[in-house]
């Protein structure tokens, strides 16, 4: 499988995204080549949802001969798309696999892979580079994408708060900004700016507080090497909450640090061409979201099941999944519905981007997908 | 002492190590988050058995087809360069080059190539083995005997024959000493490549485990890492001892030279053609591709961006800036571990029971992916500069020690006999027989450690310390600044390559002067 892969990959090229259904008959690419992308396809149903994916979503324009048919050879009119996710597989991404397991992309037409990202992933790079049709990315990196000329939308926008976060020990709590100054701090160094305009919009000296390089790791607190950390709602403090360390988290957001976090881009290309499938996305992740809300214990439950080899420990998936629900959802979306944005938030980003140095026009933003998903109401049915 | 046997000096060695370990781990770093006894580590690979091992297998797997792949290619070129010597120095400039080719801010360039999937892992890991395969594999088919190349000669037969029916023969050994190298190397080029979105492996789980405070999980990942990465260069290694019983130890280190051509216009016709060569290949490389100019960005772009752009100076003061630091730390602990390499090979050769006791480990350090030693660098070191120079300094330190040490053990029994006569003690004995027969070792190691102390460095500078010119490529990336990523890249490479260079020609003129036999 792997050479198959690896020399048409390599050799082919993002180029041959159509030639790649010559090569490979469409469904066989996916079912062969494409392992590491579609995993959630190959991997048996967990208990926790109905029925296995493929029989029990009516696809929309499917001939019914073949949706009973194993999975090489049904649905042939399915559009293959790719959907760039911002980070490695985790509960960050519940609703899309609830989606995927579910059928619901495939209700309007997609079989989408869910492509984990990394370190070394930039989820803009890959949608312009077309090898996804849609990208996880944030405010302020499209913004400066689109500032270098990369044609991007910001079609959605999935989480309402930024989910930046300073998080100390419960013992020697940093509450507010004002607590950062005689502090150690530590912090990847790519959020330099984001530190110093936290400090800026909340009257900080940042010359008082000490910075030191660390990612992805909640140790240098738990070990007293510094007295506070920026990271994530979602990430460090959920690990160190699961190991029993009492800590205390300081949301951005709740300071004046507005930039909307997992907004969903696609390119203006896209938009005018396969608006059809960006709406059929949007469409079927909006379902699986909405059903992640009332249960987070099962997406959790299946983000385990479908990813054997990342070695989750459950408890801290099912509390990353809840933690999760505060900066997803908001009066906001329960006015308009899953992955709105008001033309107020709108405002507050550009303002907060033009001080990350960041200039950006309001027309970034498009909301008539959503106006047109949520014609009828802020629930999908 | 000299009576043990090394087996189980080595053993007591080992077993010491493991109890300080064990003592350190429950005493002064006991929930601390960052050392886990012995007995834990192994406590928790058996208790998540099943999971290590699709991980391990996941990367090993990702590795091997790099290995293919790399090595395949390297010794298809390096046949190429054989037959036809006057390609030789372009390949070679091409090969070099992708040697020095910082591989942090590689991988997501190439990833938005490949796509996602295995492909970014497998051509790192492919990238990471080329250029020392390559340059064993040419030494091999330089080292074919005279005489048999004369009788093939003697039949008419050409360069092609004498390639196949003497050279590819000769080369074996040097070959393996390559391969050898090529194995933790492969391992490595295929966990960083991990972090261009892998769902299974090595690289990732690292990442997981850091957030999740899994402590314990970091060390058998690191464990396991040795493991695979010193297993393959001792496997192949074996594996050359019993193919070809004969032939000595080798090191792959011999200056990759061309004969120069006298004459101001043969010389600059010299150099310019790998410089050529390489721009050729950066067109080619975009063109075959197709990158899209937002990503893609020429030698006249770099250029623009250094030189003429609005904010050329900006970005000149940012790269060069981040540059001096990390050249500066680098460069310290290049000089600490090559210092420290000779020092140590000193003491081995004085103290031979410490040597047999302690070799075989260092032998084992020299292979772990520089992705595992940096956690444990920064457990002692912390988070600093200091972070930086140590990294490099282990990285040079090892594969020196070494080498170096093995060529002094060669020192001829000849000389070590007219020493003795004299009466002369074990100070003379060092400066006047040991020194000098190592330093052709030690040059060729300290060329070798130019580029991967730089790798070393920024790797250093992305996980740990947040300064440098790592830094700066990895902010480029996060931000989508492609011009500031590909500034860094081609300043990166080229420092390294001439770093190379320098080295190379200062090691030339010191063999013609030290050691005449050994140049060729």
């Amino acid at each position: 499988m792997a050479p198959n892969q690896f020399s048409r990959r390599r050799f082919i090229g993002r180029t041959a995204a159509g030639a790649g259904l010559i090569l490979g008959g469409g469904r066989i690419l996916t079912a062969c080549g494409d392992d590491e992308a579609a995993a959630p396809t190959t991997t048996a149903a967990p208990a926790t949802t109905a029925a296995p994916a493929t029989t029990a979503a009516p696809a929309a324009t499917a001939a019914p001969a073949t949706t009973a048919a194993p999975t090489t050879t049904a649905a042939p009119e399915l559009a293959e798309v790719n959907f760039q996710l911002s980070w490695f597989d985790s509960v960050q991404f519940g609703g899309s696999y609830i989606a995927h397991q579910m059928g619901y992309y495939e209700r309007f037409g997609l079989d989408v892979s869910l492509v984990p990202g990394g370190p070394g992933v930039s989820p803009d790079a890959a949608v312009a580079a077309d090898q996804a049709l849609v990208g996880i990315s944030a405010a302020n990196f499209t913004g400066q994408s689109v500032a270098d000329g990369a044609p991007f939308k910001i079609v959605g926008v999935a989480m309402q708060k930024n989910p930046f976060v300073i998080a100390s020990l419960s013992d020697n709590p940093i509450n507010e900004p004002k607590d950062l100054e005689g502090t150690k701090l530590g912090m990847a160094f790519n959020n330099q700016l984001d530190l110093e305009l936290l400090s800026e919009l909340n009257d900080v000296d940042i010359s008082k507080i000490e910075v030191i390089t660390s990612d992805y790791d909640p140790a240098p607190l738990v070990n007293g090497e510094v007295d506070s950390l920026l990271c994530w709602l979602t990430d460090l403090p959920v690990a160190m909450t699961v190991q029993g360390i009492d800590n205390t988290t300081m949301l951005f957001a709740d300071f004046g640090y507005a930039v909307h976090s997992q907004t969903l881009i696609c390119t203006e290309e896209s938009l005018a061409n396969r608006r059809d499938q960006v709406l059929g996305l949007l469409r079927g992740d909006i379902l699986g979201w909405q059903e992640y809300r009332t249960d987070t214990d099962a997406a959790a439950q299946l983000t385990v099941d479908l990813f054997p080899d990342a070695g989750f420990d459950l408890d801290a998936q099912k509390l990353q999944a809840s933690e999760q629900l505060k900066i997803m959802f908001s009066a906001d979306t329960d006015e308009h519905g899953f992955l709105w944005f008001t033309d107020e938030s709108v405002q507050d980003n550009i303002r907060t981007l033009a001080a990350l140095g960041v200039d950006v026009a309001a027309d970034l933003w498009d909301r008539s997908l959503l106006e047109e998903i949520y014609a009828d109401g802020p629930v999908l049915a | 002492m000299d009576r043990v046997p090394p087996r189980v000096l080595s053993a007591a060695v080992g077993i010491a190590v493991l109890a300080l370990w064990e003592l350190l781990a429950r005493t002064v770093y006991a929930g601390s988050y960052r050392l886990s006894p012995p007995t834990a580590v192994v406590a928790d690979f058996f208790e998540y058995r099943d999971l290590y091992l699709r991980n391990l297998w996941h990367s090993t797997k990702t590795a091997a087809w790099g290995f293919l792949w790399g090595n395949l290619a390297a010794i298809a070129l390096a046949g190429v360069a054989s037959i036809m010597p006057v390609l030789r120095r372009s390949i070679g400039a091409v090969a070099l080059t992708i040697f020095c080719l910082p591989f942090i801010a590689v991988a997501p360039i190439l990833r938005l190539i490949t796509g996602p999937g295995n492909g970014t892992p497998i051509t790192l890991s492919a990238l990471a083995v080329f250029f020392t395969t390559y340059v064993a594999a040419l030494l091999g088919f330089d080292t074919a005997p005279g005489s048999a190349l004369d009788v093939v000669r003697s039949f008419g037969r050409g360069r092609f024959s004498a390639f196949r029916r003497v050279r590819l023969r000769a080369s074996v050994p040097a070959m393996i000493a390559g391969l050898q190298i090529a194995a933790p190397a492969a391992f490595l080029g295929a966990v960083v490549g991990e972090f261009t979105g892998a769902r299974s492996g090595l690289g990732i789980l690292t990442v997981r485990a850091l957030g999740a405070l899994h402590t314990d999980r970091i060390w058998v990942i690191a464990l396991l890492s040795t493991i695979v990465a010193t297993g393959g260069y001792m496997v192949i290694g074996a594996l050359g001892r019993r193919l070809c019983p004969w032939a000595p130890a080798l090191d792959v280190g011999a200056v990759p030279t061309a004969r120069q051509e006298p004459g101001l216009l043969n010389r600059l016709a010299a150099l310019a053609a790998p410089i050529i060569v390489v721009f050729v290949f950066w067109y080619a490389f975009l063109w075959v591709f197709q990158i899209k100019p937002f990503f893609a960005k020429t030698p006249f772009d770099v250029w623009a961006e250094l030189f003429t752009n609005a904010d050329a100076a900006e970005t000149r003061s940012l790269v060069f800036g981040a540059l001096g630091t990390t050249l500066w730390t680098t460069s310290l602990g290049y000089v600490a571990g090559l210092i420290g390499a000779v020092v140590t090979a000193v003491v081995f050769i004085l103290i031979p029971w410490l040597e047999r006791a302690l070799m075989p480990i260092a032998v084992a350090l020299r292979s772990i992916p520089i992705i595992v030693t940096t956690p444990v660098i920064i457990l002692f070191v912390g988070r600093g500069l200091l972070t930086t120079t140590a990294i490099v300094a282990v990285m040079s330190f090892f594969p020196t020690l070494v080498n170096c040490y093995a060529a002094m053990n060669r020192t001829p029994g000849g000389i070590l006999d007219v020493l003795k006569s004299y009466d002369a003690g074990s100070a003379a004995n060092v400066r006047n027989a040991y020194l000098p027969t190592a330093v052709p070792a030690l040059l060729a190691s300290a060329r070798i450690a130019v580029p991967t102390s730089l790798l070393g460095a920024t790797v250093a500078e992305w996980l740990a310390t947040g300064d440098g010119i790592g830094a700066v490529m990895v902010i480029a990336f996060t931000r989508n600044d492609y011009n500031v990523l590909w500034v860094s890249v081609a300043v990166l490479t080229l420092v390294a390559v001439i770093g190379y260079w320098l080295v190379a020609a200062f090691e030339l003129r010191t063999l013609e002067r030290v050691a005449p036999g050994v140049s060729r």
